[in-house]
């Protein structure tokens, strides 16, 4: 009868995904006093990709709270995020969360 | 200003010959927007992301510099910017639409960082004067088109 080798048994180690270990940054939009509101909604809609109804929930939260967040990312795709917003001249930051 | 056509493929707009004249000398002063100024983020702890910052900034100034070009195709296009008899019939395709927007919001948001950010209230009490003037029309006149657009989009 054949014998197999007992396998090596590793210890186990705490792994987490790269999203898990990054996503950590917070992708913010600022309220201001000079972006036409359809124009946030629009832009909202073009940067995420979101249904109308989301994005004007985001576009009067940052017209009424002054400032909305809109998505929580890895580093890279937070800056992506706000590129993509600071190009159509919103007031968006990222921050990294607490 | 009046909204003379929009279908699925095109929205037209006819200006009186002032308005046109004065449209085309606003849209030579894009982009107009500080670059300079942009942040990524409004945390002191982040100093790590100067060179991050300085990316974003050369960025948008090629993105700036792409929709310079686009704007110009347009300007010089009679198919899209046209004098006839005496108004100016602007034609925007759908797709021109989303960069146009753009261009029209820097020239808002530029002409505002000119006046030195005022609040709603304190724009609307702002006196005429050699400095004024020019940043108060821009911004009329974008935002004019720019809500038009916006609703017809």
């Amino acid at each position: 009868m054949p014998t197999t080798e007992e396998p090596e048994v590793l210890p186990v180690t705490e792994t987490r995904t790269e999203t898990e270990l990054d996503s950590g940054y917070l992708v913010i939009c600022w309220d201001d006093p000079v972006n036409l509101m359809d124009y946030v909604t629009h832009v909202f809609q073009r940067v995420f990709g979101w249904t109308k109804e989301k994005a004007e929930y985001h576009m009067m939260e940052v017209h009424n709270e002054g400032k909305s967040l809109l998505a929580r990312e890895t580093l890279e795709k937070a800056e992506h995020y706000v590129h993509q917003l600071q190009t159509y001249n919103l007031q968006a930051t990222m921050e990294r969360e607490a | 200003m009046i909204l003379r056509e929009s279908s699925a493929d095109a929205i037209v707009i006819a200006l009186s010959e002032a308005e046109g004249d004065l449209l085309k000398e606003i849209f030579a002063d894009y982009p107009l927007v500080a670059n300079d100024e942009r942040e990524l983020t409004r945390s002191a702890a982040h100093e790590d992301l100067e060179e991050d910052t300085e990316l974003l900034r050369s960025s948008i100034a090629e993105s700036n510099q792409i929709s310079r070009r686009r704007l110009d195709d347009w300007l010089n296009n009679p198919q899209t910017f046209l004098k006839k008899d005496e108004e100016w019939l602007l034609r925007f395709e759908k797709e021109q639409l989303d960069w146009m927007l753009q261009i029209l919001n820097d020239l808002r948001i530029g002409s505002w960082q000119q006046l030195k950010c005022p609040s709603q209230d304190e724009l609307s009490a702002l006196p005429l004067s050699p400095d004024t003037f020019k940043p108060i029309c821009t911004m009329e006149m974008a935002g004019a088109l720019q809500a038009i657009l916006l609703i017809r989009q």
